[in-house]
């Protein structure tokens, strides 16, 4: 089961920066599985960007976002409005938007944010480099998140540790920084390393300590 | 002339690091760095430096000050949370200590407690922001403050890294340490000034003062270790071949760094001493540099 739960619209509205042109990709979900929300919550989610006059170029809600054939085939078949676009917002799970970022090419801002990911997960076959702070921030590294590829968690660029591309807590790795600047220099959004991103609000893994406390009371009961 | 007056002057800064006991047993350092008096401008102490534990730096710096010297207190984001820099950034006003390095810290396994919870809840930018915060009278919860600190504070860079995503980043990160408000930069050490230079041309249009490190070379073996292992740092082979054929080490040594400081001299508005346990032989170094 993942859990789901939508971002600040504050925070979304700061990530999609004034005057950009956004495409809206939402996800059916998984029935039982996942709580995406699906064309209702992207629909209100529309509702409310228009109002602020945040100019969309389109919607699509795909069935599973974090399967990539799907992503790739229904992208192709949106391609204009996609084009048309100069982010990608996207309501569905960290795996979503991953998957989603491998094939899309463009810059992403995520609407939800994974809040614990239980059992199943969707469509993805490969590792899932989430760890599930609460919030989301893959909008940073278009699909590769700070959190998950920094050991120090960094969120306003590197420590001065890297050797030759690599990790100074684990020379096998390469600094998770780096390769975020090379992801942002092929989508031309090296502009966003220069972002102040403000300090983490840990209190938003609360709901995840709370669910899990829930699971482990229903896990007694039996 | 404090520190701050020197840079804000445009003067050649001098700088040198020191780093806190293992202990409570503070005299023999103190002894070491005495001739240090009046040579240097401030003194960094460092914050659990290679992630081994020593003393708090704030305890030292107060003892330094006490002394007659300018402390730089360094505050790495490694070991507390941002209740507690907040907390020590007080401490540190309210016991008169003005100038704050920031730095990220290093991962604690590289360390002598590697059991142990990194923290680095805040990084080095949103650490300078915090200070900014303290200084117009509000903590990060935006909380008023009674009675209000001043800082001078810094921030790091490493000047030459070995890609060009690295160097692309320290320069972005550069400017948000600016914007966060450091007023000057210490740099990882430099044994190549011409590569130095070359970060120069890029760093110089901010406008800020930059200290670079200057790391005295003790013996071939160390160069090839600080190339090794060190991040930032590369030895010109020149510079280790001359360390590793001399006959006086130690002279040639000090001559080595003395060369480094004169051709840095030209390029930036001070520089920073790392003397690696040789403190007692910094004061011959700067009066061969005539500093």
């Amino acid at each position: 089961m993942i859990s789901l739960e939508a971002r600040k619209s504050e925070d979304i509205f700061q990530d999609l920066e004034k005057g950009k042109r956004i495409f809206l990709i939402g996800c059916g979900g998984w029935k039982t599985l996942c709580n995406p929300g699906g064309e209702a919550q992207l629909q209100r989610l529309k509702g409310e960007l228009e109002q602020k006059g945040v100019p969309i170029t389109g919607t699509l809600v795909l069935d599973a976002l974090c399967n990539k054939g799907l992503d790739e085939l229904s992208l192709f078949r949106h391609f204009r409005q996609v084009l048309r676009s100069d982010l990608l917002l996207v309501m569905s799970c960290e795996l979503g938007v991953q998957a989603l970022t491998a094939t899309a090419g463009r810059m992403i801002v995520p609407a939800l944010r994974t809040i614990s990911v239980e059992g199943f997960h969707g469509g993805w076959k490969e590792k899932e480099p989430c760890r599930l702070c609460g919030d989301c921030f893959l909008n940073l590294g278009v699909g590769l998140c700070p959190l998950y590829f920094c050991p120090k968690g960094l969120l306003n660029g590197p420590c001065q540790g890297a050797n030759q591309g690599r990790c100074e807590v684990d020379s096998k790795k390469a600094c998770g920084w780096e390769l975020i600047y090379d992801r942002l220099k092929t989508q031309g959004g090296l502009d966003l390393l220069k972002r102040y991103v403000e300090a983490r609000d840990h209190s938003e893994i609360l709901p995840l300590i709370q669910l899990r406390a829930s699971v482990a009371a229903e896990m007694t009961k039996e | 002339m404090t520190f701050q007056e020197i840079l804000k002057e445009r003067k050649f800064a001098i700088t040198c690091e020191v780093s806190p006991p293992k202990g409570t047993e503070v005299s023999d350092l103190i002894g070491e760095i005495g001739d240090l008096q009046g040579r240097v401008d401030a003194l960094n102490v460092t914050d659990g430096k290679s992630s081994v534990m020593a003393m708090t730096p704030l305890a030292l710096s107060h003892l330094l000050q006490e002394r007659g010297f300018e402390p730089i207190l360094n505050m790495s984001c490694r070991d507390r949370n941002r209740l507690a820099l907040q907390a020590d950034l007080l401490g540190a006003a309210a016991l008169g200590i003005r100038n704050v390095l920031v730095v990220t810290g290093d991962y604690a396994s590289m360390g002598d407690h590697p059991q142990t919870k990194p923290v680095f809840d805040l990084d080095s930018v949103q650490l300078l922001q915090a200070i900014q915060s303290l200084q117009n009278g509000q903590d990060l919860g935006k909380n008023p403050l009674h009675g209000r600190p001043t800082f001078f504070a810094g921030a790091t860079v490493s000047p030459i890294p070995n890609t060009e995503a690295a160097l692309e980043l320290q320069l972005v990160k550069m400017e948000k340490k600016i914007d966060g408000g450091a007023k000057f930069f210490q740099t990882q050490p430099v044994f190549d000034p011409r590569a130095f230079e070359h970060f120069m041309k890029r760093a110089g249009k901010f406008g800020i003062p930059i200290l670079a490190s200057v790391l005295p070379l003790k013996s071939a073996s160390m160069a090839r270790f600080l190339n090794k292992n060190i991040p930032g740092i590369s030895v010109p082979e020149a510079l280790i071949e001359e360390i590793g054929s001399a006959s006086d080490r130690v002279k040639a040594s000090i001559g080595i760094s003395v060369r480094i400081i004169q051709e840095l001299k030209g390029l930036c508005q001070g520089i920073h001493l790392i003397p690696a346990g040789w403190e007692r032989k910094m004061p011959a170094i700067l009066e061969a540099a005539r500093l």
